[in-house]
């Protein structure tokens, strides 16, 4: 059964990176496609840009996505800059915002591909909503791999944690949803 | 200690299923190792250091082909016949005619029509071996999973 492609935001890739668990992504997709601006965004520090260039050798599923409606993208982060005047100070810093740009491609290319968009912030998954699109972030990857008895419930809790030692974000308040869902204790 | 298993797969479309079972593999307590991606590209054509090693330190190597068979996918199934490592090949008909003559009695052929032929071929090539029960269990469970994967792996 063929099984959706996903576009796939940063800040998914190095929370799923740091866990190990971007292989177990092949129960869930065909491919998993890394936007040009997304992989701009990681290449901007040398330990990430290394870990992203070895992923893509080491798995076939894993494709670079480049071609998309670059007007597109940058009609979306022109209403973000519009939007963010509302707090003076901050809107040339989000026209220029990498992972701003990051999440507008991710939906633009998973519109065009008809992909599922993998984003964990708040902007990137109201852009998905707002473009109908199937849109999903880490704690949903760590539940559908636990229903698939490829994680156990004891191991999402362990991974939650980690994340948050390493001081990568994700959305506590799911996080903690979810642990309750599989009975086990909040973070 | 746990079993260690070498998926050696085709081509570079084949890694998703060799992915697929390394982690369905994981959590029942087997060590899989899948070489990289890039070992399938058509300018590969050696053996690397590190897969040799895992080679050699596995107890099985499972081959997977599905859509043609790269050169170092043929140089690791020729290294395991070389170590008198125990071996399967599963494969697609197509494919299988001509793996026969490189590894007989190894090629399991997945005809769509009659999956469990396969499924019986695999069941008996692990019972020759001489391997615990449980692992035994776990490797059929994986080989019947791999036959799911192949037959329903979408086509290009």
């Amino acid at each position: 059964m063929a099984k959706p492609a996903g576009v796939i935001d940063s800040s998914c890739v190095i929370a799923l990176d740091a866990l190990n668990l971007l292989p177990q992504l092949t129960y869930l997709f065909d491919r998993l496609l890394l936007p040009k601006a997304v992989r701009e965004d990681l290449y901007r520090r040398r330990r990430t840009k290394d870990r992203i260039k070895a992923l893509l050798r080491e798995y076939a599923f894993i494709d670079m996505c480049t071609g998309y409606d670059q007007t597109a993208v940058d009609l979306l982060l022109i209403e973000r800059r519009l939007k963010g005047r509302e707090w003076p100070g901050k809107a040339e810093a989000v026209l220029q915002n990498k992972k701003d740009r990051g999440e507008a491609e991710a939906v633009v290319q998973a519109t065009e591909r008809g992909a599922m968009v993998v984003v964990d912030e708040d902007w990137g998954r109201k852009l998905a909503e707002r473009h109908r699109l199937d849109y999903h972030g880490t704690i949903w990857i760590l539940e559908r791999l636990c229903e698939l008895r490829l994680l156990a419930p004891a191991t999402v809790r362990r991974h939650l944690v980690k994340l948050r030692e390493l001081g990568i974000r994700f959305p506590l308040q799911a996080a903690n949803d979810l642990l309750g869902r599989l009975g086990e204790q909040g973070i | 200690m746990a079993l260690k298993l070498y998926i050696a797969y085709g081509t570079a479309a084949d890694q998703v299923i060799a992915l697929r079972l390394q982690a369905l593999a994981a959590v029942n307590g087997l060590s899989v190792y899948v070489p990289p991606a890039y070992t399938r590209h058509p300018a590969a054509t050696a053996l690397e250091p590190q897969s040799e090693a895992k080679l050699i330190d596995s107890d099985i190597i499972l081959g997977v082909v599905t859509t043609g068979i790269s050169e170092v996918c043929r140089e690791e199934l020729n290294a395991a016949q070389g170590l008198k490592k125990k071996a399967i090949v599963i494969a697609d008909p197509a494919s299988a005619s001509w793996l026969q003559d490189y590894f007989p009695g190894k090629v399991v052929v997945i005809d769509p029509a009659n999956p469990a032929a396969a499924e019986q071929q695999i069941v008996q090539f692990l019972k020759q071996t001489e391997i615990e029960q449980a692992a035994m269990t776990t490797l059929i469970a994986l080989g019947t999973l791999a036959l799911g994967l192949m037959l329903f792996a979408p086509q290009e």
